[in-house]
């Protein structure tokens, strides 16, 4: 999701105008004139002379991603219709009610109220269904078109009505749209005296400008002697916020990035333009397999800056930019455009692809480079924590029940029952409300069928053909009845994450996100983990510290 | 699997047709069309201009074009310029080389199997000889296309290939001049016990139709005829007027053999036997299998559909499309349906409907009954059905199994090297000796056979692990391992009886290359013995015919 912004592609398109001729040999463009010709004479065959009626829009759909999905996963096309929510994820705001909404066993049900919206204001809640738009019912139309009607410009306005399954409420609601603007930003605190603690969801519009006002606000307030900044499933975003963060912690005119192009002309270096606000203070940034692109070129730029200390776990790898071009009809296609390399020189990209399939970059093909201070860190893999925290592990139970929206309509239904709970800090669930749950989830999670269950039922279907269920039939039935019994433990062995997997979902619908992070924060592995590193100086310091 | 030749219309005159007819109706479809292609060409231009490596233009294109010919189904391909000229040949069946059949080896593409008389053939060229160079140009790893395309040229031409072959440790040059080769269709015509004559058809190439009405009239000639079998095993299909031909053989002319129905009506057509038989009234069995498809399904079903032979083998393919090329700019070319066909009771033998690309088997309740000249029940939606099944659906897996790693073939290799004089094509035979030579080789080589249940065993282990259910279900898990990890030994005992024969015909071709693999694949073959007992036996026949 890295874009460099629209205006500075708009120059990039001149400057290339100049010397494309120059640049591309007249036998690729022969080749290219020639291919597209090729092409287009195929298409016009096949939509005329095959022997059925054909799609021709379904045709040209499934040519463009097969096109482009031998390039890589990022470079897509988007039609007119799916040009709305690409714009919406772009900018991490668009003009509508303020609702999310997911298809969920064939109804359209709100499983987000973003704040200060339209729908907020109007006590739509979570867990509400949608069903009819503007006197149209909306049965059977897909969940895109659904949110896409639902978007307009703002002040416009639009009839919904909502079903309350909980309360079997009907709501009839006149809303006047709004700028929606999911907040990327959602918590920003003390952990103790000294810990300024900083979460970033997005690298969306003003990404850089919300967390400077948050580090900002903690310095006039608290004072804080170390900062924690949380990237931790920050899938990325524009690149020049990715920067502005960067810039927060080093002074002005640090190379951050570069982006290399297939043209060299075209390469771009970003550097820190404005003042630094805190060149000095201890920093830890917070990463996991979904920090991506941008979190990974503000992690590794300060990594390579030997400016933050990275605990968690490796980055996801992707060190690869896009851009995005109209390709006519409001269509548009996201292409890759680049690759970027941090300051050390070396790009985190971690897979190649051949074919538009993804093959891991080799170790031995991945090369040393060295940060500012001398430190050894490598290419190809993502960034590697300076300090690993192991992964926090999720029961079965736990991902069944999300498999299954327990937690969700969990937590609907108490939503409709309390007017409102404690403090997201000291919420918990009583004993009442986790036996309430567990008696509503297990006649689910019993019939719920694990991987393994479903490979049991192929085993015995294949045995069965086979001729050998007589021998393996027992075996079978045995293996089935020790899973039951294990299932059958599990909301006392796991009760600690069921109940935090419960409350989190609750808090969400009482207090959004930011609630849910104040929530978790006591019990939070990688959190208390780095607070211990920090409360240490000298492995702090070590860390930063080239081994000799 | 083409009739392109035959039914070539022009792609512009086509056009012009369709443009005529379609008027107000497809306006919609004319601006979708546009309106795509202009996108199409955007992004393409983008991709070539931005993309941050370089990229290959024609093979993006092709990447395109081939998953939208492909989403339609698996027929309807792009023939890439350079590989026009190959496609040509394989229609028409003649191109200048050196005559052999190759595939893809492990390191070298190896032949397979020399045709006769080909300069292959003539210039000493063995099954199994792995081709290290040609023209001096080393051809390790080479694709097969590459390499055949270097043994292909003009006629009348020097080429000089270098080869790794099985006990000799030396490579060995053979020179050859390039022929024009033609593939002869009909590699086997013969007599089998008791005056059955037997016509092999390997492909409906130009002429299939003319050489098996000369072959029947042949063996009519110089034998005392009782029945004839017509072997349809292995071939899959051709030019639909040469099965039209065939057909034509054996029934009067004026019968409707098969009608071509597509998107445009004015273009169906009925293909009627436009000659004088050769015979009407000989009984006669048709032996198909499971590769058995089109053109051979067309005179399969017209036999069956009036019960004119009886059918004897596996259900066939099941391909009931028509495909048809047409010229792209540059050279290349696209084959494409443009119908189905439909054979004399009405029905298709189209097996599989295609979902976006994914094939879907026609559902039994779906298929409908349809009725043949003489009343008998017969279905639509899944090839011809022999009217007596001989099943091999539990020889299937080991067999590919056995193909997998080229196991038969690696053993006839080393056969032929072990014993340099074998009895004469006629009388060459294995014996159970081989047969257990065999299970030891394919042994020590390391075969192998996984059963499903093995493999789902595999993946459950892997899920077991994922969620950590391991210590609860070793018990178990050990248990199943020692039921389902039986040797692949057994197997290939109970198969003995196909397997012989495969063994014994792939063990013949070493020595006497095509004609001897299809003669020592009919010794001891349990559908040659069927199709003989039913030919023996008139009152058997008639009966299935319902006469």
């Amino acid at each position: 999701m890295l874009r460099i912004i629209q205006s500075k592609w708009l120059l990039l398109l001149l400057v290339v105008g100049g010397f494309f001729a120059l640049s591309i040999d007249g036998n690729r463009l022969l080749k290219i004139s020639q291919s597209m010709e090729n092409f287009a004479q195929t298409y016009r065959i096949i939509n005329y002379q095959y022997v059925d009626e054909t799609d021709p829009n379904k045709l040209m759909r499934t040519a463009i991603d097969s096109m482009l999905g031998h390039l890589d996963p990022y470079t897509n096309y988007f039609s007119e219709a799916q040009m709305v929510r690409v714009k919406m994820g772009a900018k991490g705001g668009w003009d509508g009610i303020g609702v999310e909404l997911r298809e969920i066993n064939g109804k359209a049900v709100v499983v987000e109220v973003v704040e200060n919206t339209p729908a907020e204001k109007n006590k739509i809640q979570v867990g509400d269904i949608l069903t009819e738009i503007d006197g149209t019912t909306i049965d059977d139309q897909p969940i895109e078109s659904v949110s896409q009607t639902l978007q307009g410009k703002a002040g416009t306005k639009v009839n919904v009505k909502f079903i309350r399954t909980a309360t079997e409420e009907t709501l009839d609601l006149e809303l006047e749209r709004a700028k929606v603007i999911k907040k990327n930003v959602p918590y920003y605190g003390m952990l103790d005296e000294r810990t300024g603690y900083i979460v970033l969801t997005t690298f969306s519009q003003s990404a850089g400008a919300n967390v400077e006002a948050a580090l900002k606000a903690l310095q006039d307030e608290h004072e804080p002697t170390q900062v924690i900044l949380d990237l931790r499933n920050n899938g990325g975003g524009f690149l020049i916020e990715a920067v502005n963060i960067c810039n927060l912690f080093v002074p002005k005119g640090n190379e951050i990035v570069y982006t290399r192009n297939k043209i060299e002309k075209w390469d771009r270096s970003f550097k820190t333009i404005n003042n630094v606000v805190d060149r000095t203070i201890p920093l830890v940034v917070l990463m996991n397999g979904s920090s991506a692109s941008a979190s990974e070129i503000v992690a590794g730029a300060l990594q390579d800056l030997d400016r933050a200390v990275l605990a968690g776990r490796n980055s996801f790898g992707k060190g690869l930019v896009q851009n995005t071009k109209d390709v006519g009809y409001s269509s548009k296609v996201k292409l890759t455009t680049a690759k970027y390399y941090i300051p050390s020189g070396r790009c985190v990209q971690a897979l190649e692809y051949k074919n538009g399939k993804p093959v891991s970059i080799a170790d031995s093909l991945r090369k040393e480079f060295e940060t500012k201070s001398g430190r050894k860190v490598y290419d190809g893999k993502g960034l590697e924590p300076d300090f690993k925290i192991e992964a926090v592990k999720v029961p079965l139970v736990v991902k069944a029940a999300k498999a299954k929206n327990l937690f969700f309509d969990y937590a609907t239904q108490y939503y409709n029952k309390h007017d409102s709970i404690v403090a997201a800090k000291e919420f918990e669930i009583t004993e009442t409300d986790y036996q309430a749950f567990v008696k509503k989830a297990t006649p689910i999670w019993a019939d719920y069928k694990t991987d393994t269950e479903k490979m049991l039922d192929e085993l015995e279907k294949q045995s069965k053909k086979e001729g050998t269920l007589q021998e393996l039939g027992a075996e079978i039935k045995a293996a089935r009845s020790a899973i039951d019994q294990d299932k059958k433990t599990a909301f006392v062995q796991y009760k600690k994450e069921i109940k935090e997997a419960i409350e989190q979902e609750i808090v969400g619908r009482y207090y959004y996100m930011t609630g849910q992070v104040e929530n978790r924060l006591a019990r939070d592995k990688d959190v208390l983990e780095v607070l211990k590193l920090l409360s240490d100086k000298d492995k702090f310091n070590q860390l930063l510290t080239p081994s000799k | 699997m083409n009739w392109i030749n035959r039914i070539k219309y022009r792609v512009a005159f086509f056009l012009i047709v369709l443009l005529g007819m379609m008027g107000v109706s497809t306006q919609l479809n004319d601006f979708e069309i546009a309106k795509n292609l202009e996108i199409f060409s955007n992004i393409y231009r983008e991709l070539n201009t931005y993309y941050a490596d370089e990229i290959d233009p024609e093979y993006l294109m092709e990447t395109g074009a081939n998953a939208m010919l492909h989403s339609l189904d698996p027929y309807t391909t792009f023939i890439p310029a350079d590989e026009v000229a190959a496609f040509n040949s394989s229609i028409s069946g003649q191109y200048g080389g050196i005559g052999t059949a190759v595939f893809s080896g492990k390191e070298y593409v190896t032949i397979s199997l020399p045709y006769e008389n080909s300069p292959a053939q003539k210039a000493g060229l063995k099954v199994g000889d792995q081709i290290v160079t040609i023209d001096g140009k080393d051809m390790k790893n080479k694709p097969m296309g590459e390499v055949s395309n270097a043994m292909r040229g003009i006629p009348n031409t020097p080429v000089n290939i270098q080869v790794k072959r099985y006990g000799t440790p030396q490579l060995i040059d053979i020179s050859l001049e390039r022929e024009i080769i033609q593939v002869n269709n009909t590699p086997y015509v013969g007599v089998l016990d008791n005056n059955i004559g037997y016509i092999n058809l390997s492909t409906f190439s130009s002429n299939a139709g003319n050489n098996v009405a000369n072959a029947l009239q042949q063996l009519n000639k110089n034998n005392q005829l009782e029945g004839v079998v017509l072997d349809l095993r292995g071939n899959t299909g051709g030019l639909l007027t040469e099965a039209v031909n065939v057909v034509n053989v054996f029934v009067k002319k004026g019968s409707v053999v098969v009608k071509i129905k597509g998107r445009d009506k004015a273009r169906d057509r009925v293909f009627r036997t436009l000659n004088p038989s050769v015979d009407t009234q000989i009984p006669l069995v048709v032996l198909i299998d499971k590769s058995s498809a089109s053109a051979s399904e067309i005179v399969a079903g017209a036999i069956q559909d009036l019960d004119r032979g009886v059918i004897i083998g596996q259900r066939s393919f099941g391909k009931g499309l028509v495909q048809n090329t047409r010229d792209l700019p540059s050279g290349a070319k696209i084959k494409l349906t443009t119908a189905r066909y439909y054979i004399p009771s009405d029905r298709s033998i189209q097996a599989l409907e295609y979902d976006n690309g994914k094939p879907r088997q026609i559902a039994d309740s779906l298929k409908v009954a349809y009725k043949t000249k003489g009343g008998r029940k017969v279905y639509d939606g899944g090839g011809i059905a022999p009217d007596i099944t001989i099943s091999k659906k539990a020889y299937y897996p080991i067999l590919s199994s056995l193909l997998e790693d080229n196991h038969l073939f690696e053993y006839a290799i080393r056969y032929n090297n072990d014993n340099r004089a074998v009895a004469s094509l006629e009388q060459f035979e294995i014996t159970d000796q081989t047969f257990e030579d065999f299970i030891q080789f394919v042994q020590k080589r390391g075969f192998n056979y996984e059963t499903n249940t093995e493999k789902v065993l595999t993946k459950l282990k892997e899920k077991v692990e994922k969620e950590e259910y391991n210590t609860i279900l070793a018990p178990q898990l050990k248990a199943i391992k020692t039921v389902v990890n039986r040797t692949g030994e057994q197997e290939l005992r109970n198969q003995k009886q196909f397997l012989m024969t495969d063994l014994q015909r792939q063990i013949a071709a070493t020595y006497y290359a095509r004609k001897g693999a299809i003669i020592a694949g009919l010794k001891n073959d349990v559908e040659t013995a069927k199709a003989l007992e039913v030919l023996h036996n008139l009152n058997q026949y008639k009966n299935i015919l319902g006469k």
